[in-house]
């Protein structure tokens, strides 16, 4: 079972949200403040690389983590990690709101890059818990291990937004490629992210 | 997991696509028909959905954090503040039904409830919801419609101890013209209106907004849009709950 927290402190922090997480089944709002305190970053950043607009990442935030108060026993802590929980219901509703916002198409191309530059890594300022920029290297690391046709394919449906279809017709590659390549590039990583926790 | 299915490595690509949110036309309708045929009985689809789960939720590190405006936070105690939706008490949903009912009368339910039906653009939201309740091991799944019923498959999905269900299923007829599908909840013999909807191309997802533990069972009927009764009219599938 994928846990996502072998890594220094990651454990700790993992079982830390389970404990906030059962506080929040049952209504407190300082155990929801400070899944906030924890979360809020990482998701605010990937509203904010998806949709490439601010008040549109906000939005999608806001909706997200207002699920999660309005219906915590959605997440199952024998499914894993809390916050892969928590930031893959961000990426949907991100996904979502691209998809709406049809003019956010003509957001920048660094949207499209899974490796950020350098000076974008993490804003100035934004102040990150060791262990969760530790969890954020090991995915680096994996990511970076794939092929650059899984890679992109993967950039571009991830933050993208894009579609298998467009994709496939952005690449000049049959569709069925751009499956095959998709799911390569994610067995790939939980084989790299996951098997290695066991 | 078995390998016990033949095609589950083409399931798993499709999932992949679905779980990415990148599926479009024939390839999405696929995945929405396994999402709502094949998945909640199935351990190792059920399986695959969680892992892709936790590697979308994984990739978001890739995206450098930032720090989100004060106003966020203030938006979100402001809404922590307002009346608690029902939650986690089931039985004080079913009073709160009830009441309702009586606050609104008839008419009341029957204009919220029309309102209710479900669009073609909520389809993909609620099914993103349904994916999340499937995935979750401790869901439970019933099944509405009988074999006997085939191709017309529906089914129930719901964590026994939340606040809402989904009725999903695929092969389902279009009701009577004029008509829609109403499902009502019933509990002591009183039943209570509590989603209606139209099946978008044979495809039903229709997210309930009501406690499992709140009902002794559903049953789905044939109604003449804009009218309700007291009972249900024409049952078309029915089932208990739990």
């Amino acid at each position: 079972m994928p846990t996502g927290g072998s890594h220094d402190g990651g454990k700790d922090h993992d079982q830390s949200d389970l404990f906030l997480h059962g506080r929040l089944r049952a209504g407190d709002r300082e155990a929801f403040e400070e899944l906030y305190r924890r979360y809020a970053r990482p998701a605010y950043g990937l509203a904010y690389r998806v949709t490439g607009h601010d008040l549109l990442a906000q939005e999608v935030v806001h909706d997200a983590f207002l699920a999660l108060w309005r219906a915590p026993e959605a997440y199952d802590p024998a499914r894993g990690a809390f916050r892969t929980f928590l930031l893959s219901l961000v990426h949907h509703r991100a996904v979502d709101t691209v998809r709406r916002e049809e003019r956010l198409r003509r957001r920048t191309e660094r949207a499209l890059n899974l490796e950020p530059t350098r000076d974008e890594d993490v804003a100035e300022g934004v102040v990150e818990e060791a262990w969760l920029a530790g969890r954020r290297e090991q995915v680096r690391r994996a990511v970076s291990t794939l092929p650059p046709d899984q890679r992109t394919v993967l950039e571009m449906a991830y933050f993208g937004g894009y579609t298998q279809a467009r994709i496939a017709e952005e690449l000049g590659v049959p569709l069925g490629t751009v499956k095959t390549r998709t799911l390569a590039a994610l067995r790939k990583l939980r084989r790299a992210l996951y098997e290695r926790e066991a | 997991m078995t390998l016990d299915a033949p095609d589950h490595d083409g399931i798993e690509e499709l999932l992949a696509g679905y779980a990415l949110q990148a599926l479009e036309g024939e390839d999405a309708a696929r995945a929405d028909r396994l999402l709502a045929d094949h998945v909640p009985s199935c351990v190792r689809c059920r399986e695959t959905l969680a892992d892709l789960r936790g590697l979308t939720g994984e990739l978001a590190l890739l995206a450098p954090p930032r720090e989100p405006p004060e106003t966020l936070l203030a938006a979100l105690r402001r809404e922590l503040a307002e009346p608690p939706v029902v939650r986690r008490r089931p039985v004080a949903a079913w009073v709160t039904a009830a009441a309702a009912m009586v606050v609104l009368g008839l008419s009341g339910w029957n204009a919220m409830l029309t309102q209710r039906v479900t669009r073609a653009e909520e389809f993909q939201s609620a099914m993103s919801e349904a994916f999340f309740t499937t995935a979750n091991p401790a869901s439970q799944t019933v099944q509405v419609s009988a074999e006997a019923q085939a191709p017309t498959r529906l089914y129930l999905a719901y964590l026994p101890d939340g606040n809402r269900m989904y009725l999903m299923g695929s092969g389902v007829p279009d009701p009577r013209e004029g008509h829609v599908y109403w499902v009502w909840g019933f509990r002591d013999g009183t039943f209570v209106p509590i989603g209606a909807f139209l099946p978008h191309d044979g495809l039903v997802v229709l997210r309930i907004d009501a406690a499992p533990g709140a009902f002794e069972g559903i049953v789905i009927a044939d109604e003449r849009e804009g009218r309700i009764g007291r009972l249900p009219g024409d049952e078309r599938w029915a089932t208990r709950i739990g």
